[in-house]
């Protein structure tokens, strides 16, 4: 899409109206000056303010008497509004139209003016559904750009502060800006990032999560290898830490890069309140993955290969409780899983008002019934309830939990609990291998990095905890 | 290709495996057994197996008896009366009659030591004055399985030091290095409940005598 200017001003509204000749919110005012000049006032409906138009551009335009009006002039001395300039060339003109600027030509000059006029609907900041607190902030990025921008603005007083634009040129013209600390991130991590938006390959982007799939490590590995979060304090925190954060227009997720394992055991909540109990939240977090991920395949693998490590009263009640059903464990324990799982997937996509319905129906009654009815049995459903439950202790790992889950169990049916060391073996051997743009993934387990040791599994308090800042480089300011 | 051949040839085994392995029902578990001889040196073992059918219920004990010349003919004739597998990882004790652990002590621990199923934590001890066999069935007091009481029974005097600790690791041990050693010894009450009798002493793997214990008590 690109039109050429003329001094002509017909000859330039005819050019867009044709390229425009189908879009019914493209409008085109045009207004004569009182000294007798021609211009015309181009936006989008819907993407501009009103009031902005009608009193920051519309009346100075009208009501100035100056003779020999150029688009200079009229940035510099006409329009009354607190970001005017020229556009660099007819393309910009129309990128910054479409994002709801206002643009002006006058007769005899082809330079268009450009006026911020943006005024498109946008949701208040709220509190983020999945990263919410007990006590803290509860502010939460949006999906206008300039807002969330503001937010990071507002907490980091700080010149060092940088904001770095681009604009993805894909169909949706869509801008991603990465942002740092100069002096605090390394600018390598700054180079990378935005070397790799630059090599992203998309029809358009639509939420970060392009973005993400496009510039993260190990794009195949079930561990997220890029931070996100909803929530401006934590996006401000991970700067101060020396890492960049990617924030994209239309998506209220921010990245960050680079991304380690223990960040997934961390929650917002661990520094705003009390050292102790974030300690133990913190542990029961990790406890809880573990255990979503090992525990049907440990019963797989006790009950078909490792009776003997059973009690034996424990042994005979679960011996009961089968009787009748006609499944062997693995099936039982991968059926109950997909049922779960299924449950999930369709209590996200219900609407609120059905999902305690849903709720009952698939948890309760279901549970109930299959067990009565010997299609499943008891100690069945109790340990993929287990896994389900201590499974969304840690939600930054959920894809990753289901995967590991599904694949443990294989593993421990095909060779009890050989198979299930081997399965964690090759986890470990997995994230041991894992990098996050060039940082290991199990940082500070492997290697150990001693400034940050104070917040690696458990918290210090505030008082002994410099802020860490695992990847500066003090001394080469980005 | 790749990574889908990596995806389903694990699943291919798995969903292969899965079916495959064993279901807590399939497994028939052996509490506690007792082994006794006669004069023609003929062996009866007799079994204790224990099922449960509901969770409600209580579990319920089977005594399952064969006689045969040596111990592993036994063990594979019990296996055939079973549903299920026998399973001895869960049994803990074996009581012998006073022939058994005169003539065959050796070769019965020789052939329990053979087998993996069964753990080197299981106890042995000697019947006193009655068949081997009416120790294993007796009444427990407090349990409902007869071998989860015998066990305990043997477990609690071990710790308390008035009966011999000396697991199936440990008489292996005595026997290979030609050491004498004691066993527990049971008897039962005119009640028909069990009862420590003293210990069996053994030398170089025979039973010599008894010491201790006082059969009326």
């Amino acid at each position: 899409m690109s039109i050429h200017l003329t001094t002509d001003l017909s000859q330039n509204l005819e050019t867009l109206r044709a390229l425009f000749a189908q879009d019914d919110t493209f409008i085109v005012r045009t207004i004569q000056t009182q000294s007798g000049l021609r211009c015309a006032v181009l936006f989008f409906d819907g993407m501009v303010s009103n009031q902005a138009i009608n009193e920051s551009i519309l009346r100075p335009l009208m009501q100035t008497q100056s003779k020999g009006l150029t688009a200079q002039v009229l940035a510099d001395a006409i329009v009354q509004i607190n970001e005017c300039s020229l556009a660099a060339d007819p393309d910009a003109m129309l990128s910054a139209m479409l994002y709801g600027d206002t643009a002006i030509l006058v007769d005899g000059d082809s330079r268009p003016v450009m006026v911020n006029t943006k005024g498109f609907a946008t949701r208040s900041p709220s509190e983020p559904e999945s990263e919410k607190v007990l006590r803290g902030p509860r502010e939460g990025f949006t999906e206008s750009f300039m807002t969330n921008l503001s937010m990071l603005r507002r907490r980091v007083n700080d010149p060092r502060l940088t904001f770095s634009f681009s604009r993805y040129a894909g169909e949706t013209n869509t801008v991603v800006c990465v942002c740092w600390i100069k002096g605090v991130t390394p600018p390598a991590l700054v180079h990378e990032m935005q070397c790799r938006i630059r090599k992203m390959s998309l029809d358009g982007i639509l939420d970060s999560n392009y973005v993400a799939e496009c510039v993260r490590d190990a794009p195949s590995s079930p561990f997220p290898t890029l931070g996100t979060t909803e929530r401006p304090d934590v996006a401000v925190s991970r700067l101060l830490e020396g890492r960049v954060v990617v924030l994209t227009d239309g998506s209220p997720v921010a990245l960050s890069a680079p991304c380690i394992l223990q960040e997934c055991f961390q929650a917002n909540d661990d520094y705003y309140i009390a050292v102790r109990q974030a300690a133990v939240s913190r542990t029961l977090r990790a406890i809880g993955f573990g255990l979503s991920i090992i525990i049907p395949a440990l019963y797989v693998a006790l009950l078909g290969f490792h009776q003997e490590l059973l009690p034996t009263r424990l042994l005979l009640a679960i011996a009961a409780a089968q009787k009748g059903v006609p499944l062997p464990v693995f099936w039982e324990i991968l059926l109950l899983l997909l049922v779960f799982e299924t449950l999930k997937e369709a209590g996200t996509r219900t609407p609120s008002v059905m999902g305690s319905t849903m709720s009952i129906v698939g948890g309760l009654v279901l549970g109930q019934a299959a067990v009565s009815a010997r299609f499943l049995s008891a100690p069945a459903v109790i340990i993929v309830a287990i896994a389900a439950v201590t499974g969304l202790t840690v939600p930054k790992l959920q894809a990753a939990g289901l995967v590991l889950r599904f694949s443990l169990l294989a593993a421990s049916a095909a060779a009890g609990l050989y198979g299930l060391l081997f399965g964690l073996c090759l986890m470990v051997a997995h994230l041991c291998t894992l990098r996050s743009f060039d940082c290991p993934y199990l940082l500070n387990l492997i290697p150990r990095v001693h400034p940050d040791l104070d917040d690696a599994w458990l918290r210090a308090p505030w008082r002994d905890m410099p802020r860490k800042r695992f990847l500066a480089q003090e001394d080469d300011p980005a | 290709m790749k990574r889908i051949i990596l995806v389903l040839v694990p699943l291919c085994i798995a969903l292969y495996t899965g079916g495959v392995g064993h279901g807590a029902g399939d497994l028939l578990p052996i509490l506690s057994a007792s082994i006794s001889q006669d004069s023609s040196n003929t062996l009866q073992l007799t079994a204790e197996a224990v099922r449960q059918d509901s969770l409600e219920g209580n579990a319920a004990s089977v005594y399952l008896t064969t006689t045969g010349q040596t111990l592993d003919a036994l063990l594979a004739e019990i296996e055939q009366m079973l549903a299920g597998q026998m399973y001895l990882s869960h049994a803990r004790t074996i009581v012998v009659d006073e022939t058994a652990a005169k003539k065959s002590l050796v070769p019965i621990i020789e052939t329990l030591l053979r087998r993996s199923d069964v753990r080197l934590t299981l106890r042995i001890a000697v019947a006193r004055d009655v068949p081997a066999d009416s120790i294993v069935r007796a009444q427990a007091v407090a349990e409902e399985i007869p071998g989860a009481a015998l066990g305990a029974l043997l477990d609690a005097h071990a710790k308390r030091g008035s009966l011999p600790d000396l697991p199936l690791c440990r008489i292996a041990d005595r026997i290979l290095s030609g050491t004498d050693f004691s066993l527990p010894a049971l008897t039962l009450t005119s009640d028909g409940r069990v009862i420590p009798a003293g210990r069996a002493q053994f030398v170089s793997g025979r039973l010599t005598h008894f010491s201790g214990g006082d059969r009326d008590a």
